[in-house]
């Protein structure tokens, strides 16, 4: 290397260039069903200020969103939706679930109308107890993500896909007979007469 | 308003002559053994209305309910409605004083066009179906902003039927109500417009609030 | 000009499903709307994404229990759900409340009226794309969590009041750091309605937009700032005044336009009366006492109903509760705001524009958990 250039340039794989970008502009899907979602606003506010971490970009669209923090109870009626907005995302994507309702149903856990927690739906990267997580938490939890980013290899992208259909797949086989019924239910159900 | 007085005046006038004694007259019609009941024991159903839980053991060294009475704006709310002539029997009070009435479902609608036109009553503040071991019971909650209290009326129907009239023509808001007293108990409110599922999707099977329905849907519905 | 033909121009009715994702409805409502060009020619709301079965858990757990789950049901006024379940118990079993705990109840019960109308402000300013406000708003929203946190632990779901009482002593810098705030408060009350009120681009959105009919208000059980902004004045804490509302004085404001720029006026004056109410109780608030009567380990309440309603920031929370001797209710039935005015959506918006919608929805202060239960 000539010596002018050696206090300039710096050597790196590509892999991690990329992670380091990519973990650092992670854009959320604002997606709040409950209780949590209270606490992910809060979670904005200067007082904690996740935009210090990248993420302050709430999309309301999920084609343009990254991460999509499930905060609070999924119900059946909800649960086509969730996968619908989860499909609609384009990969690399991530999911975390914040609070005990979307990792396991929480209070409501024994309710008629409850999904049992959002991985029954959708895969998930993080998961966020607490009823509700404090904005801190949802904090700690957004980088428990970025450092599982920085792991990750573009070279396994392919199979990391395919692993997330597997999943899916053996999902909706175990969740649409559970909760949704039959296939025909993915779909919105139509409007009202 | 004065038009809505004229016309209901006169049609709660010829009603309340024949349906005055409708609850001895017509219950033996159908067999609908807890309306008879429930009509002629009016007073003494808070006592005996709860009674019929066989699952709870009575614990015999409990705190009473404190004695009942009516607040000074619900006694006044219950005299009007008992010079409305509908023969209703005596208001029972709730915990808060606020004044109940029994009434025979085939006689709500009559009852509710009266108390809307003649006491203004056209807040419904609440509606909501029961689920008792014998009967289905619903409760309305009406606002009176005159006297600034509550009035509940009740109605019940035997468990084999689940036929009741309708409120929304009187009530709008009794709507939304109506439909989820559908979703939940299955209570069909006759006359409707659209009696539909409201909470639950469209094609939901079951019906939760019942008592016989279970907490937890293992293995879906 | 006689020569010309005029092209008959057809136009077709869009439907356009809004939500149950979308960004302005504040949780998971969806709304399928029927559009003629920009009017709103019909609309219906489709609920219940967020049905979780809250009166059917009540009918399965105990009198202990359930106060921790109703803040769930309302989660930015947890203290009025908490307060109301056991109101409503404590009414029917005939249980006499300490008075600092009723004194404690009314001061968290303001605080979170306030906390709960700032946090409206915010999203409400976003909705009508102000992204600033929330930001002040939220700022002081998080002073007042600082004192929930401080007699609770708790920032959101604060499972404060229970059967006979409330379940934390007080903290004893509580009233300093509360009376701090009600100092500090009524100047950023200043702040916001010198950024808000008179500004001709907010004015624009919400001057003249949504009146509401009265009689249609009445009809559909319509409550809270929304009934008042048509000229009626119904306050339960004037009318049916309980725990010592009766006690202290304020005012109730009301509108008399009936348009989205009265319900924002009157939420702002509630602030400043909240301010008041809490100082008074603050004043009168005994030093030395119980917080919690003397209830046994496992609660059963004697058979009774009552019909209990409170004046909550959106409008007559009402709790139906039977009970049956047990240590549950046998029917808890709970009568939401939301619900009623949901249902007043679609008479409130046909045949306004479709950019009005969210002004008008937002200031209905709808809070979807509430409409699902």
């Amino acid at each position: 290397m000539p010596p002018e250039l050696e206090n300039n340039v710096g050597i790196t794989t590509i892999d991690a260039l990329y992670n380091w970008a990519k973990s650092n502009s992670v854009w959320p899907l604002g997606f709040a069903t409950a209780c949590c979602g209270i606490e992910m606003i809060a979670t904005v506010t200067p007082r904690f200020d996740i935009s210090r971490f990248g993420s302050e970009v709430f999309r309301a669209t999920p084609r343009q969103a990254d991460l999509m923090i499930v905060a609070g109870t999924i119900t059946k009626k909800m649960a086509p939706v969730v996968k619908l907005l989860y499909e609609q995302m384009p990969e690399p994507k991530w999911v975390i679930a914040m609070g005990a309702c979307a990792v396991a149903g929480g209070v409501f856990n024994e309710c008629y109308s409850v999904v049992d927690g959002v991985d029954r739906l959708i895969p998930v990267d993080v998961f966020i107890p607490g009823c509700p997580p404090r904005p801190e938490a949802v904090i700690h939890g957004l980088m428990q993500l970025q450092k599982k980013i920085r792991t990750e290899s573009m070279l396994d992208r392919q199979e990391r896909i395919a692993r997330h259909l597997a999943y899916q797949k053996e999902l909706s086989d175990e969740a649409t007979r559970r909760h949704l019924g039959d296939d025909t239910k993915l779909q919105l159900p139509g409007l009202p007469t | 308003m004065s038009d809505e007085d004229k016309k209901a005046t006169p049609e709660a006038g010829t009603e309340a002559g024949p349906t005055r004694d409708a609850p001895t007259g017509d219950a033996p019609t159908g067999d609908a053994g807890p309306i008879t009941e429930a009509g002629s024991t009016k007073e003494a159903t808070v006592a005996a209305a709860p009674a019929p839980a066989p699952a709870v053991p009575k614990a015999p060294a409990k705190p009473a309910a404190p004695p009942l009475e009516l607040s000074p704006a619900g006694k006044a709310l219950a005299d009007a409605v008992a010079g409305l002539g509908f023969d209703l029997g005596e208001a029972r009070p709730d915990s808060w004083g606020n004044p109940t009435f029994e009434v025979a479902p085939d006689r709500l609608v009559d009852l509710g066009t009266a108390l809307k036109a003649k006491l203004g009553l056209s807040y419904l503040a609440c509606l909501a179906p029961l689920d008792w071991p014998d009967r289905w019971e619903v409760a309305y909650h009406l606002y009176d902003f005159e006297r600034k209290t509550w009035l509940a009326l009740k109605t019940r129907i035997p468990k084999d039927q689940v036929q009741i009239p309708s409120v929304t023509p009187l009530w709008p808001a009794a709507n939304w109500y109506e439909r989820e007293g559908y979703d939940m108990y299955g209570v069909e409110f006759a006359g409707h417009p659209h009696l539909a599922r409201l909470l639950m999707s469209d094609d939901w099977q079951t019906f939760p609030l019942r008592k016989d329905h279970p907490m937890d849907l293992e293995g879906g519905y | 000009m006689s020569g010309l033909n005029m092209i008959e121009v057809r136009t077709e009715e869009m439907v356009l499903n809004m939500g149950p994702h979308h960004p302005s409805t504040h949780g998971v409502l969806r709304l399928v709307l029927t559009l003629d060009g920009e009017i709103i020619r019909s609309c219906s709301p489709v609920i219940g994404y967020l049905h979780r079965g809250m009166e059917k858990l009540a009918e399965n757990r105990t009198f202990v229990q359930y106060p921790g789950i109703i803040d769930r049901y309302e989660y930015l006024t947890a203290m009025f759900t908490g307060v109301l379940y056991s109101m409503s118990a404590e009414k029917i079993a005939g249980i006499e409340v300490p008075e600092k705990a009723v004194w404690m109840r009314m001061i968290m019960m303001e605080l979170n009226r306030i906390a709960s109308h700032l946090f409206w402000l915010g999203t409400y300013m976003l909705d009508l794309g102000a992204n600033g406000l929330l930001f002040y708003a939220l700022r002081e929203r998080e002073m007042i969590l600082n004192l929930f946190e401080e007699v609770c632990g708790a920032r959101l779901l604060y499972s404060y009041a229970c059967v006979g009482g409330v379940r934390f002593p007080n903290s004893p810098t509580f009233e300093k750091h509360c009376r701090e705030f009600l100092k500090l408060f009524p100047d950023r009350i200043k702040d916001y309605e010198a950024i808000v009120t008179d500004n001709p681009v907010f004015l624009e959105r919400v001057d003249g937009v949504g009146v509401f009919d009265r009689q249609a208000c009445l009809d559909y059980g319509v409550s809270g700032p929304p009934l008042r902004s048509v000229g009626v004045k119904k306050d339960l804490r004037k009318d049916n005044p309980s725990l010592f509302y009766d006690q202290v004085a304020f005012d109730v404001p009301i509108g008399t336009r009936g348009d989205t720029l009265d319900r924002y006026l009157l939420r702002i004056e509630e602030m400043r009366q909240s301010v008041r109410i809490i100082e008074q109780c603050l004043d009168r608030m005994p030093a030395e006492g119980a917080y919690k009567a003397k209830v046994p380990a496992v609660i059963k309440v004697p058979p009774g109903e009552v019909y209990f309603a409170l004046e909550s920031p959106r409008g007559e929370l009402g709790a139906y509760m039977v009970t049956n001797n047990a240590d549950k209710c046998y029917r808890l039935k709970l009568r939401c705001p939301s619900y009623n005015h949901t249902q007043f959506l679609p008479v409130a918006i046909v045949g306004q524009k479709v950019s009005d919608v969210m002004a008008i929805f937002g200031s209905l202060d709808v809070i979807l958990p509430e409409v699902d239960r």
